[in-house]
């Protein structure tokens, strides 16, 4: 039987070999893949991981994404950096004077902020039924699959961006919408100034903030475990952001009917760590609490309108004096209450 | 000043000033290991001519510059934008030499060329679309049309 002659198969057009055989930025060794990796932006590596196979399984190995999520952390701090660094500046030169006043006869040198908050040990501040300390477990990124926290922190990347521009107008609105009372040092605690928060003003659930819809979108396909993951641990707690962390609620916070789900958790460092921060740094840490209570808002409101669920919210800060801590540091707590307290299972 | 041997891939052979080519940090050893300055030729097997002779310019121009810092996470890391002016000229070669010189960085164990390299092709990389990339770095696009349509729904957050 005569051969039949067969047609060559021609390959297919994404399969087509490459004319040149000089290195090229999809042929590089690893290692040399991975050096210009950490000179790119997360959003460059984005774009480079959807540009063919190599580069995508050089970004997907367990390095690039340890690559990727360290360029994340960066590009967050700088970002964040950039976008105050007027706000900073204003912040540093108050808070060096009101240090300035306040020390002068005991010492000159200034006290860094702290901000204290709830931690694992302080369990019996949360209403019993309430599995604070296993969620906040849960909180913790490093358990995950690389490329899990990977796909999560793309999303992040897009959070922050929009916490930055939102972020200002929500709180803003916020604070035109809800009833806002400051009160005064309690018996207990003649240190702490408390600003209360209360949903006294639920008829403005459903006004307003057409313009953040795109914020609360976001915000709303969020588990309350993510949103913490987003802001406080890979966010917020970047290095330079480290401070002491110990304190418990206060008891005036606590009730029967609330749930207070604590906002942070052992996002910051020892006191120790603390030390090394720089003073210009502090103030922007101080900014980037206020933010993120702020982002914290939003996202309860989010959860307001979802399934009106949330029914306060208690922000409390200002001066302290705990045992062990740093002689002036700023306390934060963030509590939602809700009446379903599954609500906040991750 | 004692000088040594380097003999390219494609067998030529150029004399460096000892100091420079220990910049190479694979030479350095390399020396260290031997004890005194050898009297042959040093073989640079993955390196050709044209590119060693690059390296060595570069090596010869930074010869006095402070050894880089161990932490490589170090925060004082510059960005990609920031190039010394030298280098930005230096570094202006066709992709092919680019990427051999950063090869050969990489081999030599040259830690600042090879910074210098990566910087050069991440500013390449800024803030382009990927079919841009592909276009500047002549990249063929190898997903299937499903893969292209799966990255395209990962990736959509980015784009809103």
């Amino acid at each position: 039987m005569e051969p039949q002659l067969q047609r060559p198969i021609l390959a297919p057009q994404h399969l087509a070999p490459l004319l040149d055989s000089g290195p090229r930025l999809n042929n590089l060794p690893l290692d040399v893949t991975f050096n210009i990796l950490e000179e790119c932006s997360a959003y460059d590596i984005i774009s480079l991981e959807s540009t063919c196979r190599s580069i995508r399984a050089s970004i997907r190995s367990t390095q690039g994404c340890a690559i990727f999520i360290n360029r994340v952390k960066q590009d967050s701090y700088e970002a964040m950096t950039i976008y105050h660094i007027d706000k900073i500046q204003i912040e540093q030169q108050k808070w060096r004077d009101r240090r300035w006043e306040k020390d002068k006869p005991s010492s000159a040198a200034p006290v860094p902020w702290t901000i204290a908050m709830e931690s694992e040990q302080d369990e019996d501040y949360v209403e019993p039924g309430f599995p604070a300390a296993k969620a906040l477990r849960e909180f913790r990124m490093e358990d995950q699959p690389l490329d899990e926290q990977c796909k999560d922190l793309r999303k992040y990347i897009k959070l922050a961006e929009f916490f930055s521009s939102h972020c200002r107008l929500a709180l803003a609105r916020k604070r035109r919408g809800l009833g806002i009372k400051v009160e005064e040092p309690d018996a207990n605690d003649t240190t702490t100034k408390t600003t209360y928060m209360h949903n006294t003003a639920r008829q403005n659930q459903n006004d307003q903030n057409d313009q953040l819809s795109p914020f609360l979108q976001v915000l709303g396909r969020l588990t309350h475990a993510q949103f913490m993951k987003t802001f406080l641990e890979y966010w917020i707690a970047t290095r330079v952001f480290q401070c002491y962390i110990g304190a418990g609620w206060p008891s005036h916070i606590r009730g029967d009917n609330w749930v207070w789900v604590p906002a942070c958790e052992k996002i910051f460092g020892t006191q120790q760590q603390y030390s090394y921060c720089q003073f210009g740094r502090i103030a922007a840490m101080k900014e980037f609490i206020g933010q993120c209570l702020g982002a914290y808002l939003v996202w309860c409101d989010s959860l307001w309108r979802r399934r009106s669920l949330v029914r306060g919210i208690n922000i409390q800060s200002g001066p302290g004096g705990q045992k062990g801590m740093l002689e002036n540091h700023i306390q934060c707590y963030v509590g939602l209450c809700t009446q379903d307290k599954s609500e906040f299972l991750p | 000043m004692s000088q040594i041997i380097l003999l390219s891939s494609d067998n030529v052979e150029m004399k460096v000033d000892k100091e420079v080519a220990e910049r190479s940090i694979l030479i350095k050893n390399m020396l260290e290991d031997v004890g005194e300055t050898p009297d042959q030729a040093i073989p640079i097997p993955n390196v050709n001519e044209g590119v060693l002779r690059k390296v060595i310019e570069w090596c010869e121009h930074h010869r006095n510059d402070p050894p880089p810092p161990a932490d490589e996470d170090s925060d004082s890391r510059k960005k990609s934008t920031d190039i010394e002016e030298w280098d930005q000229k230096f570094m202006q070669v066709d992709q092919e030499m680019l990427f051999e010189i950063i090869l050969a960085a990489n081999y030599l164990d040259i830690k600042p060329l090879l910074d210098v390299g990566c910087k050069t092709v991440a500013n390449m990389i800024k803030g382009k679309s990927p079919e841009e990339i592909r276009k500047t770095f002549n990249i063929q696009n190898d997903f299937t049309p499903e893969e292209e349509d799966q990255i395209r729904r990962e990736n959509e957050w980015a784009e809103e």
